[in-house]
């Protein structure tokens, strides 16, 4: 009995652990989806209204404890205080937020690089930085969609057959 | 006639409250150390890179102590702190060298400009600000209105003209307030007014909110091209009377007369001594060759600024009052 609920638990917990490391590679295209959603609001804001960062970021956001959503919130509040510069804030937006995301460091690279002219340009370099990120991020995204497809179904099914096999081999 | 800043708190309060915080955090300490009875008189604060900041109250010259020397670290972050963090959303302030802040206290700019066709397309390496602490003087033209209302519910057309510093848009601004509110004591209530305001400082709007006290049957066309303005404004908010500073250019004139002739009333100001002065601008000529000014009120500095020299009949060019008068 208790060799059986021990095989169980083997099987349950490797299983989650394929889920966890399926759901990274599920939920990063839909993360940069939102940011390359959250980039063309900001344009419209800033190319249409020329509305002040702290409030073009605001307006932006999207949807609220989302990835977008919480690295534009924090750099709008961060921008608003005062206390940081635009480009500053927006470094320190992206590393809080990109502890708790399932973002590679190769979508992190290309959203601080953004942030290095943030506000401290023309209005039309502000919109070529954004499209040139929007870019960077749409690129990621789709290889990153690809790559789900195959590599979340693999490790949800990895997950439990190592499970089953550690299971089978301590029995 | 009561001498006080936006709101009606003291001038100390309003730097404290509005101007130190666009300031770097070295300077704002400089500066709130100062004696209130100091602070309460100042009416510009002047920032130069390399030299020490200088606070004017009237003529006299304020400086901090110790002085503070404003360096080329502080002119980026009082950049940055005016616009925002958002250079882009003030690009066409920068070109005319100078951005609103909040509680309509402008910023004057200076740098290298940089020329794109032949223009001015921007300021870049920022090394001087000029702040200039708004003001606004609640009844500066308790003296003025009596000659200016056409009974029963209309304004003249009128030109207040005088040189620079003479307080023609503190005088301009209370026109705009008394207009619109309306004067009990002349019998006068409030009518509509549009104020065409390029350059924000008759009502000083900051994001679209007029920070002056310019009245409540009063709407504001900001940052718009005057001339453009006061055909905008009377096609969209039929006004009865229409406001617009430092008119000066054809188009203006152009405009003016559309807007006489529209059978809407027309109060504007123009630098110049006199009123010959004005009427020998070549821009401005035509505006006098139908007489379709009704009053002019001239300015100067006489008794400080403000000092009504004379009212005149724009018609006939007789001179209803003679001052000076304050």
């Amino acid at each position: 009995m208790v060799k059986f609920l021990g095989a169980v638990l083997v099987v349950g917990s490797s299983g989650v652990i394929g889920m966890v490391v399926a759901w990274g590679y599920s939920e990063r295209p839909r993360q940069l989806s939102e940011l390359v959603s959250g980039f063309t609001l900001l344009e419209t804001e800033i190319s249409y209204a020329k509305t002040p960062l702290s409030e073009a970021l605001m307006r932006a956001r999207g949807q609220k404890g989302s990835v977008a959503g919480r690295i534009f919130e924090t750099a709008s509040h961060m921008i608003a205080s005062g206390d940081q510069s635009p480009g500053q804030a927006w470094e320190t937006a992206v590393r809080c937020a990109y502890s708790v995301s399932a973002l590679t460091s190769e979508d992190r690279d290309a959203l601080l690089a953004f942030g290095a002219n943030l506000g401290s340009c023309s209005s039309t370099n502000q919109l070529r930085h954004i499209a040139l990120v929007r870019e960077r991020l749409r690129a990621n995204e789709m290889k990153a969609r690809d790559k789900a497809s195959e590599t979340a179904r693999m490790w949800r099914y990895l997950g439990l057959t190592v499970g089953a096999m550690i299971a089978l081999m301590l029995y | 006639m009561s001498n006080e800043p936006l709101g009606g708190k003291p001038v100390a309060d309003v730097i404290v409250d509005e101007v130190l915080p666009c300031l770097p955090p070295g300077l704002r300490g400089a500066i709130a150390g100062l004696p209130k009875e100091q602070l309460d008189r100042v009416h510009e604060i002047r920032l130069r890179t390399w030299r020490p900041v200088m606070l004017m109250a009237g003529d006299d010259e304020i400086h901090p102590s110790p002085p503070y020397v404003f360096t080329d670290d502080d002119a980026l972050i009082t950049l940055q702190l005016i616009a925002c963090g958002s250079l882009y959303a003030f690009e066409d302030d920068l070109r005319q060298g100078y951005i609103t802040i909040r509680g309509g206290h402008r910023v004057g700019l200076v740098g290298r400009v940089v020329l794109f066709d032949g223009g001015v397309s921007t300021l870049r390496d920022i090394s001087g600000f000029c702040i200039r602490v708004a003001h606004e003087v609640l009844g500066a033209a308790d003296n003025v209105m009596k000659y200016l209302v056409k009974p029963p519910r209309r304004l003249y057309h009128t030109l207040i003209i005088s040189p620079p510093r003479c307080g023609k848009t503190t005088l301009l601004r209370d026109v705009a307030r008394q207009a619109s509110d309306g004067v009990p004591s002349l019998n006068f209530q409030g009518v509509r007014v549009g104020i065409a305001d390029e350059r924000s400082e008759i009502a000083a709007c900051y994001r679209g909110v007029p920070q002056t006290t310019c009245g409540i049957r009063t709407d504001v066309l900001d940052a718009c091209p005057k001339a453009e303005g006061m055909i905008m404004l009377i096609r969209s908010m039929s006004p009865d009377v229409v406001i617009t500073d430092e008119i000066g250019r054809e188009e203006d004139a152009l405009a003016i007369r559309e807007v006489m002739c529209a059978g809407v009333s027309l109060v504007a100001t123009a630098h110049g001594g006199s009123l010959e002065e004005v009427a020998r601008r070549p821009a401005l000529k035509c505006l006098f060759e139908g007489d379709m000014f009704e009053r002019a009120v001239i300015l100067s500095q006489a008794h400080g600024p403000g000092t009504i020299e004379a009212i005149l009949d724009g018609g006939t060019g007789k001179t209803i009052i003679v001052g000076p008068l304050r």
